[in-house]
């Protein structure tokens, strides 16, 4: 990679020389295919027999589709002392993000309105001690949150590993939503105080219909970072709550005997298929959200 | 009928004094403009009299009772706000009857009242379409009507036009005036704008660092303004001051003796300090050798259209001048200027305030 | 400023604030104290309150592995940091240019960010991998002596962790500094344009000063990548060979769970979290001061 100094003169540059253009072009087709490089492998390699892996070389494409590994990975391959595959952590994973997510965004959006429109006593105190909550290393946490989890009961419970989550997310979420509130004209507050809202009828009526596309934004973001999440779920989660990247890691490696590059590369893009699922098909919003949110914040 | 009044009235941010002592009795009916620079606490005072800013001290009275702690929705006024303020995911419909939903009003009042101020507004093709949807001069329209549905007696204006272009701005003038002359509510009117001032205003209230600096009608404001601070405000281009010092009844301006006693009810005594004031439409250009006046140099020449406007000096003075645009003078011309001696204006130097 | 409002609802807001400052009370500000305490205690399997003294930090600082944790993730932020913010930038720059498939091309950079560093650290161990890896392909394709082993050999495994963070966030260190580009007045770039100003001096003296906020932003993306440094090197080398790529949030767990040294996990947590507040504390006062 070479710094675009030497070849980014003026933006939107019609007449820019043409060889400095293509060098552009050049370049940035050789990012992306370095980029997609990790992904194409995933996918060839899972396809593949260990055969063809050992004859053939990792960026070759498969001879022969085989789906046998992918069944195995999904169905039986053995995560520590289990043999079911990665479906049990996939039914995890499901029921682990979408009440955090849900609950996440209800809880930030709740407290970004309380922050950004009231007057509350200590409210900026609280909110600073969210933003440097926001950048404490979750190591520091965890162990404070097992001794919490337990003594309340959740540890190694579904509740709890969601629990857990809603903590950690709750200061990006707030954030978030705090930032988009503020950027709402405070006469759209006025207007509604002189019609007569109240302080839900104004979250109900006016804010919550507006903030749809945050709604969407975070959405995503969470979905994301909570699928993808490991400790947490390593944590929190217990033998019976694992999610997908714990029986992945799991999985690769708790094998004995001869690595199966194939099983492991197809639980590898299994585990990856709901965020890549989400990521393609609202990446736009995934975007704006890490652009707006994270440059507000 | 509600008028509105405000007794002593102070306003604090923090340690910060916003506003200081305001007394203002506003009859009803009136349309009363609160001019003043950015940072004047124009619009803290009208958010105030909304019932949406805290009040340190003094009362807020709006038809005879005390409204200084009452919520916004119980003190039966309307707001519209610059940036329109319109609920962005409800239909002009839905903002329309939002508050009158919100106040329980029943459903076919609210159809009635809706349909009523849409006919009045000429805003009935929009009913169904969202904010988004409209011109800016329909939002400011639509945030007219938000504000009309309610009924109410007070009507609170926050430069509701400063987002719209000139032509926009001198239509939807024309309208809330015609509004006001229909409806006959009190209406308050916030502005930086002198134009709109001197156009809505029944009274205009001007006023600058956290004090009314004069209120009057606008004629009192533009011909007898109370202090320098009011005379350079109010008037495009500003009015011309002059530093003078009396002698013998005249005022000296750059050792020039320029006569003054017809805008003095009594004469000053010599040696005192004064400004003097002159509007660029009370003076006259005289070609150089005819008779008194003061001799100054043409510096740039703006045409107008109808007039001429003429940019002269004299050693570190300037002065602008209205001529007609059959003038002919030119840059370098040295010219004799003819102040209209009952025009004047003259302020105390140390005060700034009129004599 | 805020508009004035009625006690009910000034209550109504304090009342929805109130679970989020107890758990902000109680896990982040009580636990954090708490865990704090315990690092001054001779807690090993489990909390206990009996006062220790420095003993914890004494053994902390003199522990190997802490050592090598401590300078590998130095070594990963000295490295990492750098080199995904320069690839980022000049991603953004050429894109910023207006490229055509600007879509695409940027679906592209960030799809890594979508992935969980799991996957990330398991991928990246695949295609390094010394006999079947990259290098298999570069002997296979003529170069018979090649041989990458960086991820078994433990001077160069952290850099092999290195190359999969890069690729990780190299996308959203840009997608964060386009954001900020094109928020750069078109203006500007006349201005250059017709002062003739050298392409690289405008980028450094002129627009990236103007984008420090999303520089910024980056930064911090970045830095807590750095501290929370975990998954990947759990995914990919486990931390070793030995310990040659531990790093202390993996230090850390495994004291705590595996190890069951609970006193001198939590000074490691508290020497981790005032290194972070070092950082972050700063940062936010400089922002909110330029508010």
């Amino acid at each position: 990679m070479s710094p675009a100094n030497t070849h980014a003169p003026v933006r939107r540059n019609a007449l820019a020389a043409p060889l400095s253009r293509m060098l552009v072009y050049l370049l940035l087709i050789v990012t992306a295919i370095v980029a997609l490089v990790p992904l194409y492998v995933m996918i060839v390699t899972a396809f593949k027999s260990m055969e063809e892996i050992r004859s053939g070389t990792l960026l070759s494409l498969p001879h022969s589709f085989g789906f046998e590994h992918w069944w195995k990975a999904w169905n039986s391959a053995c995560t520590g002392l289990r043999c079911e595959g990665l479906k049990v952590g996939f039914v995890n994973s499901f029921l682990i993000t979408v009440p955090s997510v849900v609950l996440a965004i209800a809880a930030g959006a709740v407290t970004g309105y309380a922050l950004s429109f009231w007057r509350v006593r200590f409210a900026n105190v609280l909110f600073t001690a969210m933003l440097i909550g926001g950048f404490f290393p979750y190591q520091v946490l965890i162990y404070p949150l097992v001794r919490i989890t337990s003594t309340i009961g959740l540890f190694n419970s579904l509740a709890g590993v969601i629990f857990v989550h809603v903590v950690f997310a709750l200061p990006v979420v707030t954030l978030l939503f705090r930032n988009y509130f503020a950027s709402i004209p405070i006469d759209l507050f006025k207007a509604a105080r002189v019609d007569g809202a109240g302080y839900w009828r104004f979250f109900f009526s006016i804010l919550l219909p507006m903030s749809v596309p945050m709604i969407a934004v975070a959405g995503i973001l969470q979905v994301t970072f909570i699928w993808n999440d490991y400790i947490v779920g390593l944590v929190f989660g217990g033998i019976n709550y694992a999610p997908m990247t714990v029986q992945l890691n799991n999985i690769v490696h708790s094998t004995y005997g001869e690595r199966e590059y194939n099983v492991e590369m197809a639980a590898t893009l299994l585990t990856s298929i709901i965020p890549l699922l989400v990521y393609f098909t609202s990446g736009r919003w995934f975007v704006r959200g890490v652009a707006s949110g994270a440059v507000k914040g | 009928m509600t008028g509105v009044q405000l007794r002593n009235l102070g306003i604090r941010y923090g340690q910060v004094e916003v506003l200081r002592g305001i007394d203002l009795d506003i009859p009803a009916s009136e349309f009363i403009v609160l001019l003043g620079p950015s940072g004047c606490g124009k619009s803290t005072l009208l958010n105030a009299i909304a019932g949406l800013q805290d009040v340190a001290e003094g009362q807020i009275l709006i038809g005879r009772h005390d409204m200084t702690n009452v919520e916004p929705k119980n003190r039966g006024i309307a707001m519209v706000f610059q940036s329109y303020a319109l609920y962005p995911r409800m239909s002009v419909r839905g903002n329309l009857s939002f508050g009158l939903k919100v106040a329980k009003v029943a459903g076919p009042e609210i159809e009635k009242r809706v349909a009523h101020v849409a006919k009045m507004l000429q805003i009935e093709p929009l009913l169904d379409r969202k904010p988004s949807e409209l011109s800016g001069g329909q939002r400011q329209r639509v945030a007219i009507g938000r504000a009309v549905v309610r009924d109410a007696g007070v009507f609170l204006f926050d430069e509701p036009l400063s987002n719209l272009d000139a032509q926009l701005r001198s239509d939807l003038r024309v309208e809330i005036k015609r509004l006001h002359q229909r409806l006959r509510s009190t209406m308050i009117y916030v502005t930086h704008d002198q134009i709109e001032a001197m156009t809505l205003a029944d009274r205009i209230v001007v006023m600058k660092d956290r004090i009314i600096q004069q209120q009057g009608t606008p004629d009192e404001i533009y011909n007898r303004p109370a202090n320098t601070f009011v005379a350079r405000f109010v008037g495009s281009p500003a009015m011309n001051f002059l530093d003078g010092t009396i002698k013998g009844g005249d005022a000296v301006v750059d050792g020039q003796a320029v006569p003054i006693a017809a805008a003095l009810s009594l004469p000053l005594a010599d040696g005192r300090k004064v400004i003097v004031g002159i509007r660029p439409e009370d003076m006259a250009i005289h070609a150089d050798d005819t008779g008194s006046g003061l001799t100054v140099e043409v510096d740039v020449v703006e045409p107008m259209g109808p007039e001429k406007l003429v940019w002269c000096k004299r050693g570190d003075i300037g002065l602008s001048v209205k001529a007609p645009s059959s003038a002919t003078v030119r840059p370098g011309d040295r010219v004799q200027l003819g102040l209209a001696e009952k025009k004047l204006h003259i302020f105390d130097k140390e005060t700034g305030k009129r004599i | 400023m805020f508009v004035r409002s009625p006690s009910s609802s000034r209550l109504q807001a304090a009342l929805t604030l109130a679970p989020v400052a107890f758990i902000v009370l109680s896990v982040y500000v009580g636990g954090v104290l708490w865990a704090a305490g315990i690092s001054f205690t001779r807690s090993s399997m489990l909390p206990n309150y009996r006062f220790a003294g420095l003993t914890q930090y004494i053994n902390l600082f003199s522990n190997a592995r802490w050592q090598v944790s401590l300078c590998n993730m130095a070594l990963f932020a000295a490295i990492f940091i750098p080199i995904t913010l320069l690839i980022g930038y000049s991603i953004a720059a050429m894109i910023n240019r207006g490229v055509r498939g600007e879509n695409a091309l940027r679906t592209i950079y960030l799809y890594p960010f979508a992935m969980s560093f799991i996957v990330t650290g398991l991928v990246w161990r695949w295609l390094l991998d010394p006999s079947f890896g990259i290098a298999d392909v570069a002997r296979k394709l003529g170069f018979e002596n090649a041989s990458f082993d960086w991820i078994v050999n433990a001077d160069m495994a952290i850099f092999t962790i290195i190359i999969a963070a890069i690729w990780h966030s190299s996308g959203l260190v840009m997608v964060v500094l386009l954001a900020g580009l094109r928020g750069v007045d078109d203006d500007l770039w006349k201005a250059i344009r017709i002062e003739g100003i050298p392409a690289w001096k405008a980028h450094l003296y002129i627009i990236m000063p103007s984008i420090g906020a999303s520089i910024a932003t980056a930064l911090v993306l970045m830095s807590l990548t750095v501290v929370r440094l975990f998954d990947v090197v759990v995914a990919m080398t486990g931390g070793g060979p030995g310990i040659a790529t531990d790093v202390p949030a993996k230090f850390i767990i495994d004291h705590m769970f595996e190890r069951q040294q609970v006193g001198l996990a939590s000074a490691a947590a508290t020497t981790l979290l005032l290194l972070v507040l070092a950082v972050a504390v700063p940062l936010l006062i400089l922002k909110n001061r330029r508010k």
